[in-house]
């Protein structure tokens, strides 16, 4: 059976046989690209999206269409799914910030717990945005670290007064502090940190 | 007159069955200083009150039952809102901090409002006696509301009354 892997719109050729499944094609390409930092974007198998896992990497396939970001286009992608999900995350810690008083703390606390899990994808990414910008002296960079650090100081506050029951202090550091830094991450994401990755993306 | 006797005063008009539970609660410095530490827990205490009546739906022709008095600040804080038709009727079980309190902080006008009726001590026909003064005839709704910080110390007396 003949295949065809296509890269960006491009058929490639490999030195050599093809490779005959899909986990060998990634492999490849993910090597080959990451030396570029680039990164795969989208993977088609005979049009349907795929990615790798220890079970279906054996899948033989006629065509793979694949698509790539680099790096720096993915960090906006990163950046616009924090921004498009901000608000709503805000007004979590809002309404828990009142519901936490209004409720027996053993009802309220699995919705702490789940709007905390929450707010772990956000905190993840700003980790990763302080560690870029350094690597890339950006000028946000000294921002995004002291706001990393002060969203987990008040997580972690936050995390304690779920383990104490105490929904004083959970209401506290939820309709204050962390309504404030959350403000505060989100309007640097949006007026500095996204403009100069959108300036990297015009360039290419 | 002093505020112990204002407050003698209060509750032989207004809730004259309790009179006896109050007069021979003895005042406890220690539990006044008990609920006002409760206050002093929050960074801030009025924008944590504002936080609480956020996440109350405060409707008309409404009597809501609230379970413990703590300092009296939260129920102050409820009634500045509360729809005039609507009533709170609060239940302290803790005769001792309810006066303590109550005297120190001179609640006597708070209790004075129309609009609020207490239970204090056992819960047994007495406490809930200021209830029949309620018009219920014009209420549409009945609920039930907490405020976790004034029990904080009590979590076993979230229960209904």
């Amino acid at each position: 059976m003949s295949s065809k892997v296509i890269l960006d719109g491009e058929t490639v050729t490999f030195e050599g046989p093809s490779p005959s499944t899909c986990g060998e094609v990634w492999t490849l390409l993910e090597d080959h690209l990451g030396q570029a930092g680039i990164l795969i974007d989208r993977f088609l198998v005979d049009g349907v999206a795929w990615s790798p896992d220890s079970e279906n990497n054996q899948v033989v396939y006629s065509i793979i269409e694949v698509f790539t970001v680099t790096f720096e286009q993915n960090v906006a992608h990163i950046v616009e799914a924090l921004l498009k999900e901000g608000e709503e995350l805000q007004e979590q810690w809002k309404l828990g910030a009142s519901k936490s008083l209004s409720k027996p703390w053993s009802q309220f606390q699995p919705e702490a717990v789940r709007i905390l899990n929450e707010t772990q994808p956000l905190v993840q990414s700003i980790g990763l945005l302080a560690e870029y910008s350094k690597q890339n002296q950006k000028q946000w960079s000294n921002e995004i670290s002291r706001l990393g650090e002060k969203i987990n100081v008040v997580l972690s506050s936050l995390m304690d007064a779920i383990e104490a029951g105490d929904c004083v202090t959970f209401s506290d550091f939820a309709g204050s502090k962390l309504c404030a830094t959350l403000a505060e991450v989100y309007k640097l994401l949006s007026i500095a940190v996204l403009p100069s990755l959108g300036e990297l993306r015009a360039d290419g | 007159m002093d505020s112990a006797e204002k407050l003698r005063s209060v509750f032989k008009k207004r809730f004259p069955k309790l009179l006896a539970r109050i007069e021979n609660a003895n005042y406890s410095e220690e539990r006044f200083i008990e609920q006002r530490a409760l206050a002093s827990r929050s960074k801030d205490w009025p924008a944590l009150l504002e936080r609480w009546l956020d996440s109350l739906v405060l409707e008309p022709n409404t009597a809501y039952a609230l379970t413990g008095f703590g300092d009296g600040s939260h129920i102050a804080a409820l009634l500045d809102v509360l729809p005039k038709d609507s009533y709170v009727f609060c239940g302290e079980e803790c005769v001792e901090s309810f006066v303590s309190t109550a005297q120190e902080r001179i609640v006597s006008s708070l209790l004075e409002d129309p609009r609020l009726f207490v239970g204090v001590g056992d819960l047994d026909a007495d406490f809930f006696e200021s209830l029949s003064r309620i018009p219920i005839l014009e209420l549409t709704n009945a609920q039930a509301i907490i405020f976790p910080p004034s029990i904080i110390s009590r979590p076993n007396s979230i229960r209904p009354f």
